[in-house]
């Protein structure tokens, strides 16, 4: 995925804390997700930010992990959540 | 301060029943989400959620 292409959070998910993660409920697709604690701070990343780049920075600043396998696993987590209808690329 | 880190994961739970008004939202709403997590859901003026 090119790193500056726009990502969106759906407007149908809804999330809400679980455990140290977080449940995401697609109202379209009647689906419940979880996301682990780096995935959840990647779905509060994309709330505010909208490339893969950015997400990966603030995640990485908040975690131990280097930039270049933080950014392969938001990538990889990002094409997952738009598979699932989660979140959408921007035309 | 950097908390440790794990690959972050995205894991399919399951689906639940669509609601509608037909099928009897909020007291199905509150069924499937008792005051738990997406407990302070509501029913939309459609009936939906």
């Amino acid at each position: 995925m090119d790193g500056n292409v726009t990502i969106r959070p759906d407007p149908d998910v809804v999330a809400c804390e679980l455990g140290d993660g977080l449940a995401l409920l697609n109202l379209q697709t009647s689906t419940y997700y979880s996301l682990n604690k780096v995935g959840a701070a990647v779905w509060e990343a994309l709330q505010e930010r909208s490339s893969a780049q950015d997400i990966s920075l603030a995640v990485s600043e908040r975690f131990t992990v280097t930039s270049e396998r933080c950014a392969a696993d938001v990538d990889e987590l990002l094409g997952q959540m738009i598979d699932a209808r989660l979140a959408h690329r921007d035309q | 301060t950097r908390e440790e880190y794990v690959s972050p994961t995205l894991e399919e739970l399951g689906t639940f029943e669509r609601l509608t008004q037909a099928s009897g939202c909020p007291d199905a709403l509150d069924a499937q989400f008792p005051a738990t997590p997406f407990g302070d859901l509501t029913c939309g003026p459609d009936g939906g959620l």
